[in-house]
């Protein structure tokens, strides 16, 4: 058993390759099968990372006499989500849909046609209280489609009739207007955060996931709005100290967990998402520019701010770290390096395999390092959060932001755990590149290099760029491919919205490129091929540019779009963002022309239910809100003159974290002494203003 | 409700000005209906599953002097929920 999967570019699948399972790949073929049989087809969805999956794995999967059933009376077919978003997104809608919530592993039982019949996340090995045994539920679906066939056909389509019902209206919410202002959208969202954030940190109970895209678009709003600015920063600094501080963070080899399991930030799932570390890499690097603006305008706050600005200034650069140590594939000078998808939750201790066993310490390994580096800690400066589930082993972070002093004391105290660490089995890698979120990540370096003038990051991120224009695209068909392995394109699994838009604005952001011309050429390439995922009825945009036949049945031929952001930003959301930032590098190359103005008239429209849910759903629009931010305001781009190098650097942070594109005015005004900032808004410059204060004024709009 | 989904069925319901009822059928309606058909105990919703099977997941520990926090400390064990799954997002644990 397990031939089929045993080759897959997906360490996921290839994770179950050893099982008495027969596990079909997702396909034609696996459902072809289920309807020559006459058998329901069992999809087990999940991820490489995921510490639930392998347990349901080992539990239930393992199990002989579960895979004789599973032969017998089904068509099993394992799918890695990170390789079929559709489908992972298709089934969780039913999944949510059934059960109010949605997870992985995910279990989905199905018609022979792809309609989802009973879904479910996590099933134990035994039952418990009320909930069955994954063996009594196969039996009991097996029971169904034997003796209720007709009751579970008609359950399909009442289904997939109401996730038609659904999808239709989340291309609905990209068409919704409303009388408010952009500036007022800003507000009510800010509002809505500073009222749900919490005195820990974040704005959700628990367990804590970074609301990561709100943060971004909530410093907008600290900066920009002098009635609500003060106000918002309170919560937004906690909640960035909650990150930098806490259990997400790792603390020695830089990057973040997926999120915390507590209320307190202190316990982290210990896998690690090259999604979530692009995003929080942003943020970090963001904020170290912003929190430092802050300290200069409001002096009361001016210790914590700068406090702030340190510990996200040294949180990007250790992710910055933690990407290039241990998410790029191949050896160094290797072709073709990018970004692995994933590390696993799960790591050997012994012959074990044990959850953040990679990551976790025993008091006396944390006593040995204190005394190898010959420091004494601050009582009140470190947190050992004990593992229930572990017992004896504790994860180590701060409690609050270390002095100058203690911050050597802290350093010398984790590079001796750290060194503990490398001794230690690593979690495994999903080693497959994936195209969309090497964009982000792409992205994410190159700001993160301009914005803390390190451009070695700006340049490690143009090598990956590179290597994601050399395999992923295919220029004879001039089409781009999700999925990577091996510096091998994945046939037959065409990049989705999310790729084509994550991977432009990759591109976009290496402005620091000796080769920005030819950047900017091969992301308006993209950006072209990615109007196709436009419906020309309709005017909006869907996720892929065709659904399979059981997709297609699963959610009645209506196409996804994803509009609300969740760990990812909302494909739409990200075309819109891509779509704006051309069109602004157009203007600021004094490029602007109809085919600019389409690009940013269309990013407008992609983007403006940001604002009309702004009061509703902050959290979710939060990347569609910060584009609407972005093109509203009154400057798109400045040209610069007479600054000094520190000066300049800091302006030119400032301005592309607030989303201004920065370039050099060749021709100062005759006589002018000092700083100039010449801000410009469309094909429109304005005369120079001569500090920062100015041009924030001019920003927020007064 | 997980709140992506949540915000898909009442925001779009408000731009539409349709109420949700009038579909006929909401979620709790399928996953009410469904269970009925399978009509076996051994169906039910992870949601009531995550309320049953809270554990105890971890115990953290506040600061103290050096050698208490290192060696001597009590864990204070805090209750927290801990679902048997990784969730989409916060609200689906």
């Amino acid at each position: 058993m397990g031939q089929r999967i045993a080759n897959s570019s997906s360490a996921y699948l290839r994770q179950h390759s050893h099982q008495e399972v027969d596990w079909w790949p997702y396909g034609d073929e696996a459902f072809e099968q289920a309807r020559l049989r006459d058998v329901p087809v069992m999809l087990s969805i999940g991820y490489a990372a995921c510490h639930w999956c392998h347990v349901m794995s080992h539990e239930s999967f393992d199990d002989p006499k579960i895979a004789q059933k599973l032969n017998e009376n089904f068509i099993s077919i394992k799918v890695d989500r990170e390789e079929h978003p559709l489908v992972d997104d298709t089934y969780m809608m039913a999944t949510q849909a059934l059960t109010g919530a949605g997870g992985w592993p995910m279990t989905i039982f199905a018609m022979p046609d792809g309609r989802a019949f009973h879904t479910g996340t996590y099933y134990p090995s035994e039952p418990r209280g009320k909930i069955p045994s994954f063996t009594q539920l196969v039996d009991a679906v097996h029971q169904g489609w034997e003796e209720h066939r007709e009751g579970l056909e008609e359950q399909a389509q009442l289904l997939a009739d109401h996730l038609a019902e659904l999808g239709s209206r989340q291309g609905a919410l990209l068409t919704m207007s409303t009388d408010s202002t952009v500036a007022e959208a800003l507000q009510q969202a800010s509002r809505h955060w500073i009222a749900t954030s919490k005195a820990e940190g974040g704005f959700t109970p628990a367990p804590k996931f970074p609301a990561t895209w709100a943060l971004k678009t909530m410093w907008r709003t600290v900066l920009l709005d002098d009635e609500l600015g003060a106000e918002a920063f309170e919560p937004l600094a906690t909640s960035l100290e909650a990150i930098l501080l806490g259990g997400l963070r790792d603390h020695l080899s830089g990057g973040f967990a997926r999120y915390c399991v507590d209320e307190n930030w202190t316990i982290p799932h210990f896998e690690k998402m090259l999604y979530d570390n692009a995003g929080l890499l942003s943020l970090c690097a963001r904020t170290a520019v912003f929190a430092t603006q802050y300290a200069l305008q409001h002096p009361q706050q001016a210790q914590r701010a700068t406090q702030l600005a340190q510990l996200a200034r040294q949180a990007a650069l250790d992710t910055a770290s933690f990407l290039s140590n241990d998410l790029l594939t191949a050896e160094a000078g290797a072709p073709h390096r990018a970004f692995a998808a994933s590390l696993d939750a799960d790591s050997l201790r012994g012959t074990t395999s044990v959850e953040g066993a990679a990551y976790t310490f025993t008091r006396e390994e944390c006593l040995e390092a204190v005394r190898r580096a010959g420091v004494e800690l601050p009582t009140d400066m470190v947190r050992l959060a004990g593992i229930a589930e572990d017992p004896g082993y504790y994860h180590v972070s701060l409690t609050r932001v270390p002095g100058d002093a203690e911050t050597q004391i802290w350093d010398a105290f984790r590079a001796e755990l750290h060194t503990v660490r490398a001794t230690r089995p690593s979690p495994g890698r999903d080693e497959k590149i994936i195209a969309g979120w090497n964009g982000l990540a792409i992205e994410a370096l190159a700001e993160a290099g301009e914005l803390l003038d390190e451009p070695q990051l700006a340049q490690l991120a143009e090598q990956v760029a590179t290597t994601l224009w050399e395999v992923h695209w295919d220029a004879q068909s001039q089409t781009l491919a999700r999925v990577s392995f091996a510096g091998q394109r994945t046939a037959n699994n065409e990049g989705t919205l999310e790729d084509y838009a994550g991977l432009t604005l990759g591109f976009l952001a290496l402005t620091q490129s000796p080769q920005y011309s030819v950047w900017q050429e091969r992301a308006s390439l993209l950006i072209e091929k990615t109007a196709r995922f436009i419906d020309l009825e309709t005017g909006i945009p869907r996720d892929a540019l065709a659904l399979d036949d059981r997709l297609s049945k699963q959610r009645s031929q209506i196409a996804p779009v994803t509009v609300l952001d969740d760990a990812i930003p909302a494909a739409a959301a990200l075309y819109a963002k891509a779509l704006s930032r051309l069109a602004i590098q157009r203007m600021a190359d004094e490029n602007f022309d109809d085919s600019g103005q389409e690009k940013f008239d269309l990013a407008h429209r992609l983007s403006a239910h940001g604002v009309a849910l702004a009061g509703q759903a902050p959290t979710q629009i939060a990347t569609a809100l910060e584009v609407q931010s972005v093109l509203d305001s009154a400057v798109h781009y400045v040209k610069l003159n007479g600054a000094s190098a520190a000066e300049c650097q800091h302006l030119r942070s400032l301005c592309r974290g607030l989303g201004i594109e920065v370039r050099s005015l060749a021709q100062p005004a005759s006589g002018a002494q000092g700083l100039e900032i010449q801000p410009c808004r469309l094909a429109l410059c304005n005369l120079p203003v001569h500090d920062v204060s100015s041009l924030l004024t001019l920003l927020a709009g007064k | 409700m997980n709140a992506i989904y949540a915000t898909m069925m009442v925001a779009s319901t408000n731009v539409q000005n349709e109420a949700l009822d009038e579909n006929g059928y909401g979620p709790g309606f399928l996953g009410f209906v469904f269970t009925a058909f399978l009509a076996l105990a051994v169906i039910f919703l992870i949601r009531d599953m995550v309320r049953r099977v809270r554990r105890v997941r971890y115990a953290s520990e506040a600061e103290s002097k050096q050698n208490e926090l290192m060696l001597k400390g009590e864990n204070q064990p805090v209750q927290e929920p801990r679902n048997p799954v990784d969730p989409k997002t916060s609200e689906d644990s």
